[in-house]
């Protein structure tokens, strides 16, 4: 009785898994801040995920530490790719009102790709490490 | 996802069924792995609805033609200061 259990238990988080897997936010994305949306909210899904599962009593410690620091190599970056965004919605204002170059507006977009790819595979390390504990 | 909801909430069922006093500690501890099934499928779920409503809403941006507004970007911001607050306080497995 308890082996079909199992089967059923792991055939149906197989399931699950996939069928996260086969929601990916950044191919719906067509420009670079949409696509900077999509990866940040990824990294906010799983990084709630992972809030929820340090705080079962069903986890292990030494996986809650591992979801801990998971989060906190990927948190820097995501924080950078915000500050990013930052500038760029007010260099956007200040080119709306004339006060800035279009120059300066291509700099900011040339550092949000940059940091898109910085943290892309921090968020990946994240996703993996909340799939892992799951 | 409504066939995942369907599942944990058969689960939870059994579960219950499992308890019955007949079954005595086996039915206990049945009942108690297949409470931690029907968790771990809810939480899989949980994560799955909120991935497809960030891949509608992305897909929303892109066939307006629109970037995230101001608004949007502050709200995930306030998320991910949250979860990174709570994970924050996870302390060291073998201090």
């Amino acid at each position: 009785m308890l082996n079909k259990l199992r089967t059923v238990f792991f055939a149906t988080a197989f399931l699950v898994l996939t069928a996260c897997a086969s929601l990916n936010p950044m191919s719906a994305a067509k420009t670079n801040e949409q696509r900077a949306y999509a990866l940040y909210g990824t990294f906010v899904v799983f990084e709630e995920q992972a809030a929820k599962l340090v705080q079962s009593p069903s986890v292990s410690p030494s996986l809650k530490q591992s979801l801990r620091d998971a989060d906190a190599r990927a948190k820097p970056a995501a924080d950078g790719l915000m500050a990013v965004i930052d500038d760029l919605i007010k260099v956007q204002a200040e080119v709306k009102a004339g006060t800035s170059s279009s120059d300066r507006l291509r700099i900011v977009l040339s550092r949000l790709d940059t940091w898109y790819f910085d943290t892309k595979p921090k968020v990946e390390s994240l996703v993996l490490a909340v799939k892992g504990a799951k | 996802m409504e066939i995942l909801s369907m599942l944990s909430l058969l689960i939870r069922g059994l579960s219950v069924i499992s308890r019955d006093r007949e079954l005595g500690a086996r039915g206990e501890s049945l009942g108690r792995v297949l409470d931690m099934a029907a968790l771990a499928i809810e939480r899989g779920e949980d994560g799955a609805a909120e991935l497809k409503a960030l891949v509608e809403k992305v897909k929303e941006m892109a066939e307006a033609s629109r970037d995230p507004t101001v608004e949007e970007w502050a709200s995930l911001k306030a998320r991910s200061d949250e979860a990174h607050r709570i994970l924050s306080e996870v302390p060291d497995a073998n201090p």
